[in-house]
């Protein structure tokens, strides 16, 4: 158990951790959820066609609104997963063809295409340089070039896995509530 | 083996989440199996075993990455030999003996000369693929053994609610409230519930 001086060095310490403190900082936080936007809630409403077809199935035909209730909870969290994974291939795949998710630059910094432009003579078009890409050339075999490009992504990936670890979370806790209540269901019957 | 008249409802849960490198055949043959040995009985049986394939699925595709990133460090830690042993090369000669190190038996035997003055052999370039690689593969273990813990636990779970051991399980508020935001509104949570019911 700790004792009054760790729990005060605890608070004073968790002062210091309380999130940005600039407006830039703040106002970066503030976008964290859209990143992929697996977060928010989507055109998925509580009860669309789809989570209610699901849901149905999951809830085995019963009527109890327990078990509906938990029911389009676990659906919910289904689709949700779902959403995820394609989120998931759709980046992998990206990764795979480009080789990069983002615009590859063609200078390493701005000091770098100043110097080159200056280099270039006034009267003929500019001739611009090969991109750069600092990660260098993506393997061309398809089960190397797809092993590169999770290995790129792992960084991103982790991020997608946590959204991922949430939403089984939700559908295993319903799954779990559902189980219990129908057998209670066919024990009183 | 998939039931024809099942299809559409597999469908709707068992969403294969294939790459384009991915094989379809092998993918459908895990599935397969893993419902053979599983024969789920009910639709809650049937989301707890399409989760289990999933991760099945990945599980055996970060094994197979494992090792082709290993290989694909090779060649970066034969040029970080070579560049500590042939200082006076210039890099163009130092990425031409690596590469074709790999392909040419001339270049290999060159290359394996030089590299067995130094008390070194290919098990060194195996080792230090390995060591450059180890960050990821690190990152790729962790995710193996959530998969694994995910496995172990869906398993458990088929068999609490087979043999109708499924314990009352308790919701974060805030992952409920999520899960459905027409809740959101709404007093304690048994209001919450009530509101919910009386939708359509």
């Amino acid at each position: 158990m700790a004792s009054e001086r760790q729990i005060a060095a605890n608070r004073k310490n968790a002062r210091k951790s309380t999130g940005p403190k600039t407006m830039t900082g703040k106002r970066r936080a503030r976008r964290n959820a859209y990143r992929y936007g697996l977060s928010i809630n989507t055109n998925l409403a509580p009860n669309s066609d789809a989570v209610e077809s699901l849901a149905s199935q999951i809830a085995a035909s019963s009527n109890d609104q327990d078990v509906l209730y938990y029911a389009r909870i676990a659906a919910r969290a289904h689709l949700d997963l779902a959403r995820i994974r394609h989120v998931k291939l759709d980046i992998i795949e990206r990764m795979h063809q480009f080789g990069s998710l983002e615009p590859v630059p063609l200078f390493r910094s701005e000091a770098a295409e100043v110097r080159y432009l200056m280099n270039q003579p006034l009267d003929e078009p500019v001739h611009w340089p090969d991109p750069v890409d600092p990660l260098g050339p993506m393997p061309v075999q398809g089960a190397q070039r797809t092993a590169e490009a999770v290995r790129r992504l792992l960084p991103e990936l982790r991020k997608l896995h946590r959204y991922e670890a949430r939403a089984l979370r939700i559908s295993d806790t319903a799954l779990q509530e559902i189980s219990l209540r129908l057998r209670l269901m066919k024990v009183t019957s | 083996m998939i039931n024809s008249t099942e299809d559409q409802e597999l469908a709707l849960i068992y969403q294969p989440s294939l790459l384009s490198s991915d094989s379809q055949r092998r993918y459908n043959a895990v599935r397969d199996a893993v419902l053979q040995q599983l024969e789920p009985r009910d639709f809650i049986e049937k989301i707890r075993v399409a989760e289990l394939i999933e991760g099945e699925w990945e599980t055996l595709r970060l094994r197979n990455f494992k090792a082709v990133i290993v290989t694909a460090f090779r060649r970066p830690a034969l040029q970080q030999f070579l560049n500590m042993l042939l200082p006076n090369a210039n890099s163009g000669e130092i990425d031409y003996l690596a590469e074709r190190f790999f392909t040419n038996k001339e270049v290999r035997r060159k290359v394996g000369k030089i590299l067995l003055e130094a008390g070194l052999n290919e098990s060194s370039i195996d080792a230090e693929a390995f060591r450059l690689s180890i960050e990821d593969l690190t990152k790729i273990d962790r995710r193996l053994t959530e998969l694994g813990s995910r496995r172990d636990k869906i398993l458990q779970r088929l068999e609490d609610h087979r043999a109708g051991l499924a314990t009352p399980a308790h919701f974060d508020q805030s992952e409920r409230d999520d899960s459905l935001p027409g809740l959101k509104n709404g007093g304690d949570n048994h209001g919450k519930r009530t509101a919910d019911r009386s939708q359509p």
